[in-house]
């Protein structure tokens, strides 16, 4: 919106929340008194599918959850509204028109807010908030990736907000273990190896089951001493 | 003049030379689309009341000097919030150096730069409310403190002591009169890595932050209140007036002078992958340091099964070869009996390797 400086003439160009600008001909300060929208913001994203896809597979791997497959990506601008709740907090709530997937944030992304305008969103798709709520505060429009995958047998879906990376999902596909790496698999298939051949050193199978246990109870118990020596240091 | 900015002695849209009729501001519509056009609100300029100069004042700002006359001039209801930033005097690549540093003696030499990928690393301007002014009022009730006070009592073999807790209330009154400088988080800092940043201890260059800077600046948004900032200012300096180990009465407490305003500290934000995690480390834009970083805590491997599944694998295929493929086949059962559901063969296999030899060697 434009405003005309009633010291020079010049105009200037004001954003929904501001309540002071300066004329950016004459320099003179200029107060608005009333009429104040509030603040709409966009923060800017430059989208990465990767990024998202890997804020996803990080909190599977940490919660030790199972890993997805057939991942599908989508981005798009989401109308939230800042609102201050009954206690005097500030929560970020999805707006009306907000697609119904979308929850509310825990905190908004840190980031590169703009005004909003359109063209900051580039060819990405925006929903449009279709009314303003009584105790909005601030209105932003922020990068959503909404993450559509298949783990463990059943489908799930998650929501990463874009520059934060923070990953919500209401439902979890269940627990499995660390991932193998080859090195540990090579590891295992060596000391199967080994303990073929000590089995074949002892006489009978008696000797034999006594030799590999004996070997594999040493063998457990060097490392599990090395491990412990190791978090001790740590 | 608007009730909310009441410049004393200061007047409204009278420029030297060029008087206007009025404070409001004109709407330009002449060939703009209707949704460019501000509707009809109430502006004015701020010019000083001396001269008629016009003023260069910032949102928040209470006393300004004029730059055309000097005169002193007071603004005794701002508007808006006063808001600063600090340029930041680390710089990324230190910043990134920094941040390397700890994690590789956090983790003891286990991981380097080689071993962590680095997503990105950006500069975040987090929001501080800091409140200044003088805070004064008067508090009384009663200190109460506890004695041990002996107590002599007849026993068979002669006078026995022990000893009783005495409770003692002494009354007091005590008058506060203190200056106030006093900072909280503005938004939720946890996810930056931050406890809270003392800005009281440091003698810090700050510059006027404006609305144009939002565009050129990543910042985390303000999402305490500026009344929520106030409550606890005032709650925390009422706490700390009241004498320990006393009870109040009664008290009167006022914040005499005091501003609120926002302060935007620096912090460089890095993000890291390692085996397949996201961590961040945060590092202090203004001197440098790690604030706090998370590290990977080492998953080890469970050297139990790491040893013993082998053990057993060839111990039968030293009796019998196919006892394997029949233990595998037992041991797949169990579970689809365990989980009352069709497992897929290859998931179980990769789930019971992932089991028995998954995690860092």
């Amino acid at each position: 919106m434009l405003v005309r400086c009633d010291l020079c003439g010049g105009e200037s160009e004001i954003h929904p929340g501001q309540e002071m600008l300066f004329c950016g001909y004459c320099g003179s300060a200029l107060a608005i008194e009333s009429g104040n929208a509030p603040e709409h913001l966009i923060l800017p994203h430059e989208r990465n599918d990767r990024h998202a896809e890997q804020a996803l597979r990080s909190l599977l791997t940490e919660k030790r959850l199972a890993r997805p497959a057939d991942i599908k990506v989508e981005f798009c601008y989401v109308p939230f509204v800042i609102a201050e709740s009954d206690n005097g907090g500030m929560r970020t709530l999805p707006a009306p028109g907000a697609p119904s997937w979308a929850k509310p944030l825990p905190f908004p992304p840190a980031g590169n807010y703009s005004f909003f305008e359109p063209g900051l969103a580039g060819k990405e798709k925006v929903f449009e908030i279709r009314e303003v709520p009584a105790a909005t505060r601030q209105l932003l429009h922020l990068p959503v990736y909404r993450i559509a995958y298949r783990s463990a047998g059943g489908g799930y879906s998650a929501v990463v907000a874009g520059e934060s990376l923070l990953v919500i999902s209401e439902k979890f596909p269940p627990a499995a273990g660390a991932p193998a790496s080859i090195p540990n698999m090579l590891a295992a298939a060596c000391l199967f190896a080994a303990f073929l051949f000590i089995g074949r050193i002892a006489a009978g199978w008696a000797g034999r089951a006594v030799f590999i246990f004996l070997a594999a109870s040493a063998g457990y118990g060097f490392f599990s001493l090395r491990e412990r020596m190791m978090k001790n240091a740590g | 003049m608007p009730d909310d900015m009441t410049a004393i002695g200061e007047s409204t849209g009278n420029a030297p030379g060029n008087p206007p009729a009025s404070g409001d501001l004109e709407i330009d519509g002449g060939g703009r689309e209707p949704a460019d056009i501000a509707p009809p609100r109430e502006t004015f300029s701020v010019t000083c009341p001396e001269c008629g100069g016009s003023l260069r004042i910032h949102e928040g700002e209470r006393s300004i000097r004029c730059g055309y006359c000097g005169s002193a001039l007071y603004t005794a209801a701002s508007k808006g919030v006063r808001r600063f930033f600090l340029a930041p005097r680390a710089t990324p690549g230190g910043a990134r150096l920094e941040a390397l540093h700890f994690l590789a003696e956090k983790t003891g030499g286990r991981i380097r730069a080689r071993h962590a990928s680095i997503m990105d690393m950006k500069l975040v301007n987090v929001p501080f409310w800091r409140m200044r002014g003088r805070f004064a009022g008067w508090v009384s009730g009663e200190r109460i403190s506890r004695k041990q006070v002996p107590v002599a009592s007849p026993g068979s073999q002669g006078e026995t002591v022990s000893y009783r807790t005495v409770e003692e209330r002494t009354p007091y009154s005590k008058l506060v009169f203190k200056g106030v400088d006093w900072s909280t988080p503005a938004c939720s800092v946890r996810h930056l890595g931050l406890q809270g940043i003392s800005l009281k201890a440091q003698m810090l260059d700050w510059d006027i932050f404006d609305h144009s800077l939002k565009r050129k600046m990543d910042i985390a948004l303000p999402m305490k209140t500026r009344r929520e900032a106030e409550r606890d200012g005032f709650k925390y300096l009422s706490t700390l007036a009241t004498p320990a180990g006393a009870t109040v009465r009664a008290s009167r407490f006022r914040l005499l002078d005091s501003d609120l305003s926002l302060y935007y500290y620096p912090v460089f934000l890095m993000r890291y992958r390692h085996a397949g995690v996201i961590y961040s480390i945060t590092v202090d834009g203004n001197d440098g340091h790690v604030v706090r970083g998370d590290v990977p805590e080492r998953n080890g491997v469970d050297y139990r099964s790491m040893f013993f599944v082998p053990a057993l694998a060839a111990l039968m295929a030293g009796f019998w070869a196919p006892l394997i493929p029949i233990a595998a086949a037992v041991l797949y059962i169990a579970d689809i009996l365990r989980n009352g559901a069709i497992i897929p063969p290859m998931g179980w296999i990769s789930g019971k390797l992932e089991n028995w030899f998954g995690g860092e060697l």
